[in-house]
């Protein structure tokens, strides 16, 4: 599913144009990403949680150029599932 | 680790961006979530363009013990989510650098989120200023000519994009040259033409660090705001491009008369079906007239049939008495908008703070009309074309009622709609200039003088 798919079900369902569905749906996830540029942790209740971590400084070996590189420190985002969404997926298997 | 954000918190970004009743947006996030739900559990993933992708991925069972007794035990099979953040995010995450302890950035104020929406909106105007109009005309277009849903308005306040391709006029913005969507708005044009995607993927150090030449500039521009509001305010209803300003060192250049550019605004919105907006655009150097468009209250698809302006407006109204219009009411149906409806009575929709004027303890927000209601359409004395004095100082009143709504509610428009009103009737702004924000006013009369780098005419 894409975004224009979501888009299309989220006028559907709030009986709204579908350019008015895409700010609502843009302007929730920027609200997201704004914060989570900010190292705060945003949490949707029975969803998930965003988040970001600081990964260390690490040297890891590159097998293909048969030596070692360093890995400078990053900021990764990471999703941690709720317990609902957990819940309404134990059903679903790989096709 | 650090400060938690939970729906509540979103929901009031959400609204201080796009002034919309609560419900509607809090419905519309947790539809969100539910279809987000529904599309893993149909196809395994779902993608948010400028977000990332969520993908179920189901976990091998492994073997594990048990922590208390220590029985060995297989962990079964589940399915979990894992988030992939899109390109942007992650490179804008990456590109801060990873301190041991990261300081706690304050929360945007709103205070802060507005002046910065104030800024944003001085480099729009800047882009729209340099005498090469042409260039930036297509921008205009995209922005102004959106049907402009209530939501669509405030594009700016969200936090620059990083999009590399920003179109290079933006560049001359030197207050605040932070690229804005413009090209991405372009691309969505006029259907669609709403903030997008702005992933205000910003740090908020250089952020800050933009913002404080800014302040700087208009710390040293108090003195010289004493200056431009004696020019804008006093003389001239229009200010001077340096064109015309070196054309007539003499004697101070007669704005071109908003008569005239409404008449032939309305001639070519006419003649072009009222597609063709931009082109108005040469007819208004000020500014574009389009931005303080009315939003498209209720949504225009549905386009109900008007009845009928009362009697042949222009024709039939002509003889009887000087008025060019007599006043009548008008019950709001579903996709009515003050643009249409002036469009409709007055034959110009440029016209329609007037309406806004005389209807201004029914009508709140400019931009969304309440249809059951039954509007004043207020006479007009004059053919569009040439308005009379009272005329032109409601429809001031009306623009400036606009700016004071606009600016309340951080919409990036107001500066457009203050300079209308000053287009219509220098007067009325002048009498009200105790209402004006003049933190934010000089922003505006700061990026006004831009283009005016050339060595201004000796006058005596």
């Amino acid at each position: 599913m894409n975004t224009t798919e979501v888009i299309k079900l989220l006028a559907k369902r709030l009986d709204i144009p579908q350019r008015e569905a895409r700010v609502l749906l843009y302007a929730q996830f920027d609200a997201i990403t704004r914060h989570l540029l900010e190292d705060h942790t945003v949490i949707q209740r029975g969803f998930g949680s965003f988040g970001v971590k600081e990964t260390a400084p690490r040297r890891a070996y590159v097998p293909a150029k048969k030596a070692v590189c360093d890995i400078p420190a990053k900021r990764k985002v990471f999703f941690r599932i709720g317990k609902q969404l957990k819940e309404a997926l134990a059903a679903w298997r790989p096709r | 680790m650090s400060h938690c954000v939970y729906q509540n918190t979103l929901l009031d970004d959400i609204i201080r961006e796009h002034p919309l009743p609560r419900q509607l947006v809090k419905r519309a996030a947790l539809e969100v979530l539910d279809i987000i739900r529904e599309g893993l559990l149909r196809d395994g993933s779902v993608r948010i363009n400028n977000f990332g992708t969520f993908r179920i991925k189901r976990t091998a069972p492994r073997r594990g013990r048990n922590p208390k007794t220590g029985e060995p035990i297989t962990i079964p099979p589940r399915n979990t989510v894992m988030f992939a953040p899109c390109k942007a995010l992650r490179e804008q995450l990456e590109a801060r650098p990873v301190t041991a302890k990261a300081p706690e950035t304050p929360r945007p104020t709103r205070s802060a989120a507005m002046s910065m929406a104030a800024q944003r909106t001085v480099a729009v105007r800047s882009v729209a200023l340099p005498p090469a109009l042409d260039d930036t005309q297509p921008e205009h277009t995209a922005q102004a000519d959106k049907p402009a849903v209530q939501i669509d308005k405030r594009q700016e306040t969200a936090p620059p994009t990083p999009v590399p391709t920003a179109p290079p006029s933006t560049k001359a913005a030197t207050i605040d040259a932070t690229p804005l969507p413009l090209a991405r708005e372009a691309a969505n044009s006029a259907d669609t033409a709403e903030p997008g995607r702005t992933p205000n993927l910003e740090p908020s150090e250089t952020e800050r660090k933009r913002r404080y030449p800014v302040w700087l500039y208009t710390g040293s521009a108090a003195l010289a705001i004493g200056l431009l509001l004696w020019q804008q305010l006093d003389g001239e209803p229009d200010m001077e491009t340096p064109a015309t300003a070196l054309l007539s060192p003499a004697e101070p250049t007669p704005a071109p008369s908003p008569a005239l550019s409404t008449q032939s605004m309305s001639r070519r919105i006419s003649s072009a079906g009222g597609v063709e907006k931009a082109v108005a655009l040469e007819a208004a150097p000020l500014g574009p007239p389009e931005a303080v468009t009315p939003a498209q209250a209720v949504e225009t698809t549905a386009a109900a049939p008007l009845p009928s302006p009362v009697s042949g407006t222009a024709a039939g109204q002509g003889e009887r008495g000087d008025t060019f219009f007599v006043a009548s009411a008008h019950t709001i149906s579903s996709g009515d908008s003050l643009w249409r409806l002036a469009e409709h009575y007055y034959g110009d929709p440029l016209l329609w703070p007037h309406i806004y004027q005389a209807n201004a303890e029914k009508i709140t927000n400019p931009d969304f009309l309440r249809s059951g209601r039954t509007l004043t359409i207020p006479q007009l004395q004059g053919p569009p074309s040439a308005l009379s004095e009272t005329d032109r100082r409601h429809i001031a009143a009306g623009y400036f009622m606009t700016y004071l709504y606009y600016r309340d509610h951080g919409h990036r428009d107001a500066f457009f709609a203050l300079l209308e009103a000053k287009r219509y009737s220098a007067e009325v702004v002048e009498e009200r200039q105790h209402e004006l924000d003049l933190t934010r006013l000089e922003l505006i009369l700061l990026a006004q003088q831009q283009p005016l780098k050339y060595p201004q005419p000796f006058r005596r």
